[in-house]
């Protein structure tokens, strides 16, 4: 456990909303300056940077139709000689699309950070204790908590269920190739048996909550979340960055 | 022994207009007693179990639990405090991203700080044997650690009485020796049980046994009484153990072997006594055969 696992996850949740907010609106001097912080809070946390890596593969597609849409799309002087009546490739399009993917890459590592160093239960209190205020207008955070917790409960149970019902209907024939004849009525079958083990399953945790006493409103949890003195010191610091980028811009 | 659970002339129906699915209940239910509930397949079993939580109330009649009723809501949480209840499918009924936060779901819904919270898990957890579990993600379990994480929550609650639904229905053997352990040595801390269950070896731990038909309880007896009446019990549909089995069958070709006879000791005494009789009997005929 580092000294990032160990801070308190509402600071945690604060510095990732904080540093998207500086990020967004960073200047090129600025993104470097964040980029040189957040690669130290990486390094602090021991996240190797391949793990990090992989947890953001899935975004490279976006990176880049991202920075076509920018690359293609802004006007200003031609990189390339191409004809008028084609998209134009310019200048300030590259420089603006490869600035607008660095931020977006700092967000999604950012958020990478907060997710590697701390349980999910831990962000569903976290959540649950910044989320009070909105009491005042009805909303329970211990039920938004809860739904939180349930929700990330069940997708190891739900992806189990999705290959069990997967394999029962290869096993009887089915071809979930949409191009295939009966493709797309088999991935239909393959939804409908889905959906109705997923109300099942909704049906019996709620009468499993149910008999374990729950009901909506206030609770008490086994872990508690206290500040400590650097989690005090870390929102200071966080708030008076926030406050200078905003009195720059 | 304290009255827990008391069901009044229950009658429930799930939808108006439908036949009952329980049809006038009468039972009491005292703390410490085991006891083990028989019945085919859609006899109303499971419905009868949610009576006792306060999942279900009654259309007619009255479910008291320690004198409250279920039909109370302010009484619900107090009552589902008193009778914890496991279901069948244990995969639905765990709520935590760990073991450990899973046991502390029922006390923390009673308010509990977290100290006591802390103590009731660590208890709950050594109880059951999953003290080194504790931190794992309940969904790398077996499915008999599962039925016992699913009893720790219920014994973190510190109930008078447990309810379980057919726990052996997902397990293979070896979980469900572990359950049946488990049980037994809750009986002797003057836990309640209510055992729903198909497999008559069950029935040997326990104090009463229900047997449901159609919606209606039409027995309520000892384990002995009830595991000597086979033809009623295979017409039901449960196959009595084998040893009962086999004494029965005896007995239909014509040997007198007494019918209360549970345990391979005993069958064994009771056979040895038979074949020693058969022996003795003929023993004249041998002492007089001038070959031997």
């Amino acid at each position: 456990m580092t000294v990032v696992h160990r801070r308190d996850p509402r600071v945690k949740i604060i510095a990732t909303i904080i540093l998207s907010i500086i990020t967004l609106q960073a200047t090129p001097v600025e993104l470097i300056c964040l980029s040189l912080f957040v690669a130290a809070c990486s390094l602090w946390a021991r996240i190797h940077p391949r793990v990090m890596l992989q947890a953001l593969r899935p975004a490279f597609p976006l990176f880049l139709c991202l920075f076509l849409v920018y690359a293609l799309t802004t006007p200003g002087r031609p990189l390339l000689p191409l004809p008028d009546r084609l998209w134009r490739l310019s200048y300030e399009g590259v420089y603006f699309g490869c600035g607008q993917i660095w931020k977006f890459f700092l967000l999604l590592i950012t958020a990478c950070i907060l997710t590697a160093t701390t349980t999910q239960s831990d962000l569903a209190l976290g959540l649950k204790k910044l989320l009070q205020p909105l009491q005042v207008f009805g909303l329970s955070s211990d039920d938004l908590a809860l739904m939180l917790i349930l929700a990330l409960r069940f997708i190891p149970t739900l992806r189990e269920e999705m290959n069990r019902i997967k394999e029962a209907q290869l096993a009887r024939g089915a071809s979930f190739q949409v191009l295939r004849r009966g493709g797309i009525q088999a991935i239909a079958q393959f939804a409908q048996s889905l959906s109705c083990s997923v109300f099942q399953r909704c049906d019996d945790l709620v009468a499993a909550m149910e008999a374990r006493g729950y009901q909506p409103g206030y609770r008490t949890y086994l872990h508690e979340l206290a500040f400590t003195p650097l989690d005090y010191w870390i929102l200071a610091v966080l708030l008076l960055a926030l406050i200078a980028a905003f009195a720059v811009h | 022994m304290k009255e827990i659970i008391r069901v009044q002339n229950l009658t429930f129906t799930y939808d108006a207009g439908q036949p009952p699915v329980l049809k006038d209940i009468n039972l009491v239910i005292r703390a410490g007693e085991y006891l083990a509930v028989l019945g085919p397949n859609g006899c109303g079993k499971t419905t009868l179990m949610r009576h006792f939580n306060g999942l279900l109330q009654p259309s007619l009649g009255d479910v008291l639990v320690n004198n409250l009723s279920t039909r109370m809501p302010k009484n619900l949480r107090a009552i589902r405090c008193h009778v914890g209840m496991v279901f069948q499918n244990t995969d639905n009924q765990i709520v935590g991203m760990s073991v450990e936060e899973d046991v502390a779901f029922g006390p923390g819904n009673l308010g509990l700080p977290p100290a006591e919270i802390r103590l009731r898990v660590d208890q709950a957890l050594e109880q059951v044997g999953l003290s080194a579990f504790k931190t794992r993600p309940p969904h790398t379990l077996s499915g008999g650690q599962k039925q016992l994480l699913a009893l720790a929550g219920i014994l973190a609650m510190d109930p008078q009485v447990i309810v379980l639904d057919d726990p052996a229905a997902s397990l293979d053997s070896v979980g469900h020796q572990l359950v049946l352990r488990l049980l037994n040595t809750l009986k002797n801390q003057e836990i309640g049980i209510i055992h729903v269950t198909h497999n008559l070896d069950d029935l040997a731990v326990a104090d009463r046994v229900l047997v449901m038909e159609q919606g209606a309880l039409t027995a309520d007896s000892s384990p002995a009484e009830i595991l000597t009446r086979v033809d009623w019990l295979k017409s039901l549909g449960l196959n009595p153990p084998k040893l009962v089995e086999l004494i029965w069958q005896l007995n239909q070709k014509g040997e007198n072997i007494h019918t209360n006879i549970f345990s391979v000791d005993d069958a064994a005494a009771e056979i040895y006594r038979l074949l020693h009789a058969a022996r003795k009997q003929s023993q004249p005929t041998s002492a007089g055969d001038p070959w031997l």
